[in-house]
């Protein structure tokens, strides 16, 4: 399978201390084109979520009964966690009780599976928390970006506004898109005006300074010392 | 009962075709639940003998829903009752419900080993 491929599946993080169960899901969602990281209890689950450089997991199936740390801790981490809160979870156990279904959903679990898994009904929840994290993902990017334009605003007042920044925003073809590129033409251009402006000011600052030089060499050669000095000269250069 | 009624042999078949029909993985997966039941069984006999509630249910709880997803459903029932006592607390007649889930499990492995696809 390929990355793209991968990454448009999505990847899916399976928690259980069971071997079985982690071989069983493992390869039923394999089969699905999903990739899967494996996790024996909650402590090594957060371990994988939390690691540097450790692969975005779109969605996390959780067993509840586990040693070091149950699913309802590990949930309640997850959930806690500005980071993580955002990743769907879904509880999968062989634990039947409804007290135990609820306080899941109060915990923030996407849903709550029961063991043995039925692949059909697997598969729709999967997709369905695919999606709601894929609309949110996008949110999160519009909001990034949005604000990436009020900082932009900024930076024009601040006179230090580099258009380069919102080549990301003006690549979008949506309304922000649209109001990025028009932001972007028009500070472009009002920056193109003040640096013509500036470069007139200096040229006239150079035609003052000169004028104001010519001016006083002129109120010094008008003077009549300096005209008996020149005369002084003009008799001297003719005696030789 | 005969062995192939130790497991429910449709689930067996719903699993194949929910992991793309590999017959070795199923070997594999068959395997594995061998491995983990030597050692379920011993934590659960010890379990009864010492008398701990929580390590009773659950190692019972892993037996359980192991078993479930490999159509040992009858074997899956027994853990179950195991289970519930652990979470009761309340050990009484363990031992001979213990002695039911073992004899239950031998059936369950005859079938199993049938059941298994050559290597």
């Amino acid at each position: 399978m390929s990355g793209a491929t991968a990454s448009r599946r999505g990847q899916i993080l399976v928690v259980d201390d069971s071997r079985v169960n982690r071989l069983l899901l493992a390869r039923a969602l394999e089969a699905q084109d999903y990739v899967v990281a494996m996790a024996e209890h909650g402590r090594a689950a957060l371990e994988l979520l939390r690691a540097q450089g450790a692969p975005s997991f779109d969605v996390v199936l959780l067993d509840l009964l586990m040693p070091e740390m149950d699913g309802y801790q590990a949930l309640a981490e997850i959930k806690a966690d500005p980071a993580l809160r955002h990743i769907p979870v879904i509880m999968i156990s062989a634990v039947e009780e409804l007290e135990s279904v609820v306080r899941c959903l109060e915990l923030g679990a996407a849903d709550y599976l029961l063991k043995p898994f039925n692949a059909t009904l697997l598969r729709a929840r999967i997709s369905g928390s695919l999606a709601s994290k894929r609309l949110r993902d996008l949110e999160l990017e519009y909001l990034e970006q949005v604000g990436r334009l009020t900082d932009a605003a900024a930076s024009v007042e601040a006179a230090c506004f580099e258009p380069e920044t919102l080549d990301e925003v003006v690549a979008r073809r949506d309304a922000l898109g649209q109001l990025a590129r028009v932001f972007q033409r028009m500070a472009r251009e009002v920056h193109a005006r003040e640096e013509r402006l500036q470069r007139q000011v200096h040229e006239l600052r150079i035609e003052v300074d000169e004028a104001k030089r010519a001016r006083e060499v002129a109120e010094i050669t008008s003077t009549e010392y300096f005209q008996n000095l020149q005369e002084q000269a003009r008799q001297l250069r003719s005696k030789h | 009962m005969s062995e192939q009624d130790a497991l429910n042999r449709a689930a067996l078949e719903n699993l194949l075709a929910a992991t793309g029909g590999d017959p070795t993985f199923l070997a594999e997966l068959i395997d594995t639940y061998f491995e983990d039941s030597a050692t379920l069984l011993p934590t659960l006999r010890d379990a009864v003998s010492t008398g701990s509630a929580e390590q009773l249910r659950r190692a019972a709880h892993t037996l359980k829903s192991n078993s479930a997803s490999l159509g040992a459903e009858d074997l899956a029932v027994l853990c179950r009752e195991l289970e519930e006592q652990g979470r009761a607390g309340a050990l009484g007649g363990a031992a001979e419900r213990l002695a039911q889930v073992e004899a239950e499990y031998e059936r369950v492995r005859r079938a199993l080993v049938a059941a298994r696809p050559a290597a």
